[in-house]
């Protein structure tokens, strides 16, 4: 029992006298905290909705209180009466409207003689704020329900009350999921690759080889980039392909998915952000690299910067909904890639924005190379073993 | 004689660590590891920097092959400056050292080829050096494996030969023999002498007396950082052996310190 006792104390003073790994223990709590905490604030700024933006709900034969009932529930909405069931409907689709309440003809007097009177809601589900009418007004008439002890016919008509379509929902659910996954496999790719290069050879003793040749320390820093970058792009593309084909699959009980609604241009833009993403995160990494004392080091100095790209990717479920961030968001590196590809994903692709992004890429590429190759210069760097 | 490196005046200190510090026994947050160093090497000879360990060798060593700057003072190779011109004198160079390791995944021919490249040795010339310095180590058996597959001697063989891919005047070894067999430490040391015979100009660093005894033409001793003497080998000694007069100047200078 002591020797037990003996060894678990080792182990124990290993890893809470180790700054290093007592850091990385730490650390993800703290940045889950930071980061979420960042990200909530700066989402409700962006994303927030406009107190003064009001739902537009319209309705046919609405009983007289169902205004009141609405304001009851807190939503602020404006109720508007309408005669033409389709072209309502074709509003919802269309967006200008959130919702349709359809009540049955003499809805109160079948009420009062305890008939069952149907309700009918439509909405869009590619639209946030459709979205969440539909779920204030479906909850708020089923309450009405159980509180009159009748029970209305909900939506109990034939065929969809989503009025988006087959197109739209696919869109919809590939953008909630695909920049995400995407975003990590490339991080990941990357990794695989950067985190080893300049460590490792720190590690071997192989970097100091190099430096006693007469190649200049940006020339060294942009062909490991380069290098490291083709075979993260490699690595990504494969990823992409893998995830593209298996989507369907993966998500087929979230409804048709169909990738092949996409067009080429699509796909060479999606090229594009990868391109610029990879070669970014291969800068991040291979500085990250430079640093680390061991590859050890830096893999673990790698993690907090994948939790980064994570949270951040959630934002294309976030974003998905039809709010565009504001302008100088492009400018943020991860974020901006993340939203781009959420854009052509979600059929909503704005060129400004994917150049804006292109270009802020690769600026902060150069920016990388250029603080590489002054790490390469440090002798504290490149000697800290 | 045609001076082909001027050492003048080198400082560099160094900022421990705490663990350094208490590696070091010292409260001391800077350690000075050259302290106002001046020698010279001239064309054709072997120059030894003879010192205990933490005496500044290796460190003098980087400054000259620019791996590190000086704090202050400079060193000229052949005309070129390593604080004003450390790309011109990285040409000028070969420098080899323990530390100095190759990629195990490549093989010696490649790796032999990549270094010509880095260095901008024709095509040609490369492979005709190529040919000579691996039929002179022998390295043509062994060319196309893996260095991750070589022995510690051979890959030292590929290192020294890779250190030289350009045909330097001036060669830097930071100890050469160190952790090597008898036999690769006598195949190395006779390759400094043919060079030395071709008239390159080689400094060595080192704390094996019978290896400055049997190839250097001059000498500077190393100690705390300070040049205590230097000069030729037969000067410096006067018939006593290198090893005797080494221990009286370390007394004289570690005593006078404390």
């Amino acid at each position: 029992m002591n020797k037990i006792f003996t060894v678990m104390k080792k182990e124990l003073k290993r890893f809470f006298t180790d700054k290093r790994l007592l850091a990385s223990l730490v650390l993800p709590g703290i940045m889950i905290f930071v980061i979420y905490s960042f990200m909530g604030s700066f989402f409700s700024d962006m994303f927030g909705e406009d107190p003064d933006k009001k739902f537009i709900i319209q309705t046919i034969n609405a009983p007289s209180s169902f205004s009141d009932d609405l304001k009851a529930t807190g939503l602020n909405a404006e109720v508007k009466a309408v005669e033409d069931k389709d072209a309502s409907k074709e509003e919802v689709k269309n967006k200008s409207a959130d919702i349709l309440v359809f009540f049955e003809e003499e809805f109160e007097r079948k009420l009062s003689e305890g008939e069952q009177p149907s309700v009918e809601i439509w909405y869009n589900t590619v639209n946030t704020q459709s979205q969440t009418a539909y779920n204030a007004v479906y909850g708020m008439i089923y309450s009405r329900s159980v509180e009159v002890k009748t029970v209305f016919v909900l939506n109990g008509g034939e065929g969809s009350y989503d009025l988006a379509t087959k197109e739209e929902t696919s869109a919809m659910i590939i953008t909630m999921m695909l920049p995400f996954i995407l975003m990590i496999f490339l991080f990941s790719g990357a990794m695989a690759v950067a985190t080893e290069s300049i460590a490792g050879e720190k590690e071997r003793g192989t970097i100091a080889t190099l430096l006693v040749t007469p190649i200049k320390r940006s020339s060294l820093a942009l062909g490991k980039i380069l290098a490291l970058s083709v075979t993260a792009i490699v690595s990504s593309l494969v990823s992409f392909v893998g995830l593209i084909a298996s989507l369907p699959k993966l998500m087929g009980g979230m409804g048709d998915i169909d990738m092949g609604m996409y067009g080429v241009g699509t796909y060479l833009g999606v090229l594009g952000v990868i391109v610029v993403t990879v070669v970014m995160f291969t800068v991040v990494l291979s500085i990250i690299s430079a640093l680390a004392k061991s590859v050890k080091e830096a893999s673990q100095l790698a993690l907090p910067v994948m939790f980064v790209v994570m949270l951040v990717g959630v934002s294309s479920m976030i974003g998905s909904g039809g709010a565009n961030p504001r302008f100088w968001a492009y400018l943020i590196p991860v974020y901006n890639s993340t939203q781009c590809l959420a854009g052509l994903f979600s059929l909503s692709f704005d060129p400004l924005f994917f150049l804006i992004t292109v270009i802020t890429n690769i600026l902060f590429i150069a920016l990388g190379v250029y603080i590489l190759a002054k790490i390469f210069n440090s002798e504290k760097i490149i000697y800290n073993k | 004689m045609e001076e082909i490196l001027r050492v003048e005046n080198l400082k560099k200190t160094f900022k421990l660590s705490r663990k350094q510090q208490a590696l070091e026994k010292t409260k001391n947050k800077y350690k000075v590891a050259v302290n106002g160093l001046s020698f010279s090497a001239y064309k054709g000879e072997i120059f030894g920097l003879l010192g205990p360990n933490g005496a500044g060798k290796t460190t003098t060593l980087r400054i000259i092959s620019t791996l590190i700057r000086a704090d202050e003072g400079d060193a000229v190779v052949d005309g070129e400056s390593v604080r004003k011109n450390p790309d011109g004198v990285r040409k000028k160079i070969g420098f080899l050292t323990g530390e100095l390791k190759l990629e195990d995944f490549f093989t010696p021919d490649y790796l032999y080829d990549y270094f010509s490249a880095l260095h901008d040795v024709p095509k040609e010339e490369s492979e005709r050096r190529k040919a000579k310095l691996f039929s002179r180590f022998g390295i043509e058996k062994f060319a196309h494996v893996k260095v991750g597959d070589l022995s510690t001697g051979m890959k030292q063989k590929v290192s020294l030969v890779i250190s030289i891919v350009h045909d330097p005047d001036f060669i830097i070894f930071d100890e050469p023999t160190n952790g090597l067999d008898v036999i690769t430490a006598k195949t190395v040391t006779d390759f400094l002498l043919e060079l030395k015979n071709e008239g390159k100009t080689i400094v060595i660093s080192t704390h094996i007396f019978s290896l400055v005894e049997k190839i250097c033409d001059r000498v500077g001793i190393i100690i705390n950082g300070k040049m205590t003497a230097e000069g030729n080998l037969k000067e410096i000694t006067r018939e006593k052996p290198l090893e005797e007069v080494f221990f009286d100047i370390y007394s004289r200078e570690v005593g006078s310190d404390e």
